[in-house]
């Protein structure tokens, strides 16, 4: 986690220097702004490889969720009922669909996870009838997605800082959170301590579910359309890259949720630069692909590591 | 130097080998050397290091320090292929076949009969049917492995290194899974691997094993050689004695006041009526306030079963009483609510969590009793684990650093301290002492009776005899599911236990002693 919160520095500092663009007024609140949904996304994805899964089915949610808030509007349902609904409707695919499977009845996270984003995001897609909808009208979504307190801080950062926070509160102090990482260390050990049944494993993808619900409606503020593509795969592997960059390791029960957000703002940071210097999105999708690796593979060095100390 | 290595035929020769491991010196200077043609006994109680010892000399770890001498040249293995290379071969404990493959494919073990490049199955068919004759093995080539019943995927295992011929076969505890029938066969093929002038160390739990086949045997105790003997020179009790040691004989001595308590009057803390489920068949049994209950038996006899099933792993039918109180164990949240407590046997698969601090394993199981609507209380909880640290003596740099840190000893005590903050009724342990070192194991005994006189129920289950008569008040001795003997602590002896568990087993080896089983 130092290691990367130091790189992401070195890169800051770097930009400042030699990218004059970088530190405008300008440049900082876009670059807070997309740094928003990612990094709630990370939250849910935290809690989810906390506990030794994986949900890989985030994307799907979000799109699902984006098509149900949308609609919902459309329809004329009040925005801010319709964001709590959205919200819950996240909440409810995960805890039902993916937790009820993974928890309760035992099946592979990785599979189970892989065929929901299959089926909620070809829901998605049959139910908006493969079209986007313009939403450039909806003053809530823009809020949350678009404007800032200020010139500079955007309320979709806040809210997702905030959400870090609660987060890495509810993992400290809660013995919901202390099961998180108990499951994640040893299951079974968990569980013949009395913590950490199905119940915890079904609300991490309820968490996961409820992000990806929140994340759905900024998404639509900042690019003011509803589009049933919106969670494509690229942006689950960007956020699993995110999670595991700064020490929440795979097979779950360390690293934190501060740690995630070091990833992200390191991987935002890193695409920002990136595209100060006229590399396109396709640069991007490379560079997070090997990023990943990396993280991965230095993941596994520190494991052999801690087992060599004992 | 070449000279001697002639004159005492000398195969290998291990030197000073050292292993440690976390918290624990497994090997700390042993010697042993194995001549050709001979079978070499190697003694040691659970925890000695003589597991450790033959997977060094057969390429699986890798020694901190010492030396490999094969054929009077000091060599390094580059791992267990390189040994097998060598003509060095483990069996080790675990059975190691592929239950996928075919008895065929597992026997040639890669080494298939091919035609124009492919697999010639029918060659294949015929040949194994060929070796597994003259193995007198009585198997199917075509069957898939998965299919056979353990005992005969464990001779498929020993019989895929035996035909091999090499020079030199390390087995590692091959019988506890076998019927007396099959301990012939490994018997059989140790001879003829002998007449063949290969050499053979083995590790059995059945002391009798060593003298119906060892010429020699080396004992460990505590990761160094105490004792290399003739067989001829030793009986039973001798190996015991140099096993355990004088030092360990005292931990075992029964404190003589535990025999005067009477538990009648005492109050039922755990009553079991009639329970029964996959692996166990009506099982009655009491438990009172301040009684240790022992309970023996074979490797598979439904100890385990009996701890998990009352920890609300299992399903079953049958009635169960806590203190009183009709309870339903259909989870081991619900077992805990009821007030009993589980003290596996795998205490670093089951027991603690590893990655996570002294604290945090200590308060786990009584998270739910010390937090204020699901928010934890941090002073409330460090009060409780200070406290639990003090009291046990666990050793440890402070309550924060992960449990994997500490020594077996404890994080076994962690194991069981973790259970005082929730303060149960009956108290379970499942090879309370496994992997323990000498010092800790007498700790954790006084632990158990302190708890006892405190009025909890303990239930003690244990495959080391010497433990169960130490600390039970009362024995009782399981197999195939059923609780088939109970003897009173003070009278119990390991012949009269073993002597119950065969008897309902009908197996014919009443003499046989089981003093571990690892």
């Amino acid at each position: 986690m130092f290691a990367v919160a130091g790189l992401l520095l070195v890169v800051v500092v770097f930009q400042l220097v030699t990218e004059p663009n970088f530190g405008s007024s300008s440049n900082i609140a876009n670059l807070l702004r997309t740094s928003a949904v990612p990094i709630l996304l990370v939250v849910g994805m935290t809690m989810v490889i906390l506990t030794g899964g994986i949900d890989l089915s985030m994307g799907g949610i979000l799109s699902l969720c984006g098509i149900a808030y949308a609609k919902m509007v459309i329809a004329g349902v009040p925005t801010s009922l319709a964001l709590v609904l959205t919200v819950l409707l996240g909440a409810a695919l995960g805890f039902g669909v993916n937790g009820l499977l993974i928890g309760r009845f035992g099946l592979s996270f990785f599979v189970v996870t892989l065929a929901s984003a299959s089926v909620l995001g070809g829901i998605a897609l049959l139910w908006s009838g493969n079209r986007q909808f313009d939403m450039s009208g909806d003053g809530l979504a823009r809020a949350l997605g678009n404007d800032t307190l200020g010139s500079l801080l955007p309320y979709g950062a806040i809210i997702a800082v905030v959400t870090v926070v609660l987060a890495g509160l509810v993992l400290r102090y809660t013995i919901f959170g202390r099961s998180v990482y108990a499951i994640g260390g040893n299951q079974e050990a968990a569980q013949l301590s009395g913590v950490g049944g199905a119940r915890v494993i079904a609300s991490v993808y309820g968490v996961s579910g409820a992000c990806a619900g929140l994340a759905s409606v900024m998404m639509i503020g900042r690019q003011t359309i509803a589009d049933p593509t919106a969670g494509s795969s690229s942006i689950v592997l960007y956020v699993v890259a995110a999670t595991l960059l700064a020490g929440v390791t795979i097979t779950g029960g360390a690293g934190s949720v501060y740690g995630a957000l070091i990833g992200t703002a390191f991987l935002q940071v890193l695409s920002n630069a990136l595209a100060l210097r006229g590399f396109n999105n396709s640069w991007q999708m490379v560079v997070t692909g090997a990023i990943l690796l990396v993280a991965v593979y230095l993941d596994r060095v520190r494991l052999r590591l801690a087992a060599r100390r004992g | 130097m070449k000279a001697t290595n002639r004159k005492t035929n000398s195969l290998l020769h291990l030197r000073g080998i050292t292993k440690r491991f976390p918290g624990v010196q497994a090997l700390d200077g042993v010697d042993l050397e194995v001549r050709s043609g001979e079978v070499l006994g190697l003694v040691g109680e659970n925890g000695s290091g003589k597991s450790t010892l033959l997977k060094i000399a057969a390429g699986h770890q890798n020694a901190d320090a010492g030396e490999i001498v094969l054929d009077g040249r000091p060599v390094s293995l580059a791992g267990p292929a390189d040994a097998l290379n060598r003509g060095i071969a483990l069996i080790a404990q675990e059975i190691s076949v592929q239950p996928q493959l075919t008895v065929a494919e597992n026997l040639l073990d890669g080494r298939l009969p091919r035609r124009a490049g492919l697999i010639d199955w029918r060659r294949m068919h015929r040949q194994t049917e060929a070796e597994l004759r003259e193995l007198d093995l009585d198997l199917s080539p075509h069957t898939t492995v998965g299919a056979l019943p353990l005992h005969q995927q464990q001779m498929l295992s020993i019989a895929r290194v035996v035909r091999r011929r090499p020079r030199l076969v390390l087995f590692d505890e091959p019988t506890s899974s076998l019927t007396a029938d099959e301990v012939k066969h490994v018997y059989a093929m140790i001879h003829s691997l002998r007449a063949a002038g290969s050499a053979v160390v083995y590790i059995t739990h059945r002391l009798r094993e060593y003298f119906d086949l060892a010429d020699r045997v080396v004992v460990l105790r505590d990761g160094r050689t105490v004792a290399t003997r003739e067989i001829a020179g030793v009986d039973e009790q001798e190996l015991v004695r140099l096993m355990v040691g004088r030092e360990q004989v005292q931990i075992f001595q029964r404190p003589a006041q535990k025999d005067h308590g009477d538990f009648e009057s005492a109050a039922l803390r755990l009553e079991v009526r009639g329970i029964t489920s996959a692996r166990l068949a009506d099982i009655d049994l009491d438990v009172r306030a301040g009684e240790i209950v022992g309970v023996a038996g074979q490797a598979g006899s439904g100890r385990t079963s009996l701890a998990e099933t009352l920890f609300g792993r299992w399903p079953y039918s049958g009635s169960v009483r806590v203190a009183g109180r009709e309870v339903r164990l259909s989870t081991p949240r619900a077992a805990i609510d009821a007030g009993i407590a589980l003290v596996p046997e795998d205490r670093k698969g089951a027991g603690l969590v590893l990655s996570m601090s002294v604290h945090e394993n200590l308060a786990m199981a009584s998270w739910r009793r010390t937090s204020a609507l699901g928010v934890r209380r941090p002073g409330h909880e460090r009060a409780g684990t200070t406290r639990v640290v003090r009291d046990l003596l666990i050793r440890t740099a402070g309550l924060d650093v992960p449990a994997v840190t500490l020594s077996g000893g404890n994080q076994q005590k962690v194991a069981i301290g973790k259970w005082l903050l929730h303060e149960p009724s009956v108290l379970i342990l499942d090879e309370p002492t496994r992997g323990v070192d000498v010092g800790a194991k007498a700790e954790i005994y006084a632990l158990v009776e302190e708890l006892a006189s405190a009025g909890l129920g303990v239930l003690v289950i244990s495959s080391e005899l010497l433990e169960v008569m130490r600390l039970a008040h009362r024995v009782l001795v399981m197999s195939n599911g059923r609780v088939v003997g109970e003897e009173a602590g003070a009278r119990a002896t390991e012949e009269s236990i073993t002597r119950l568990a065969f008897r309902a087993e009908g197996a014919p080896e009443p003499g046989s002693l089981e003093v571990r089983n690892t």
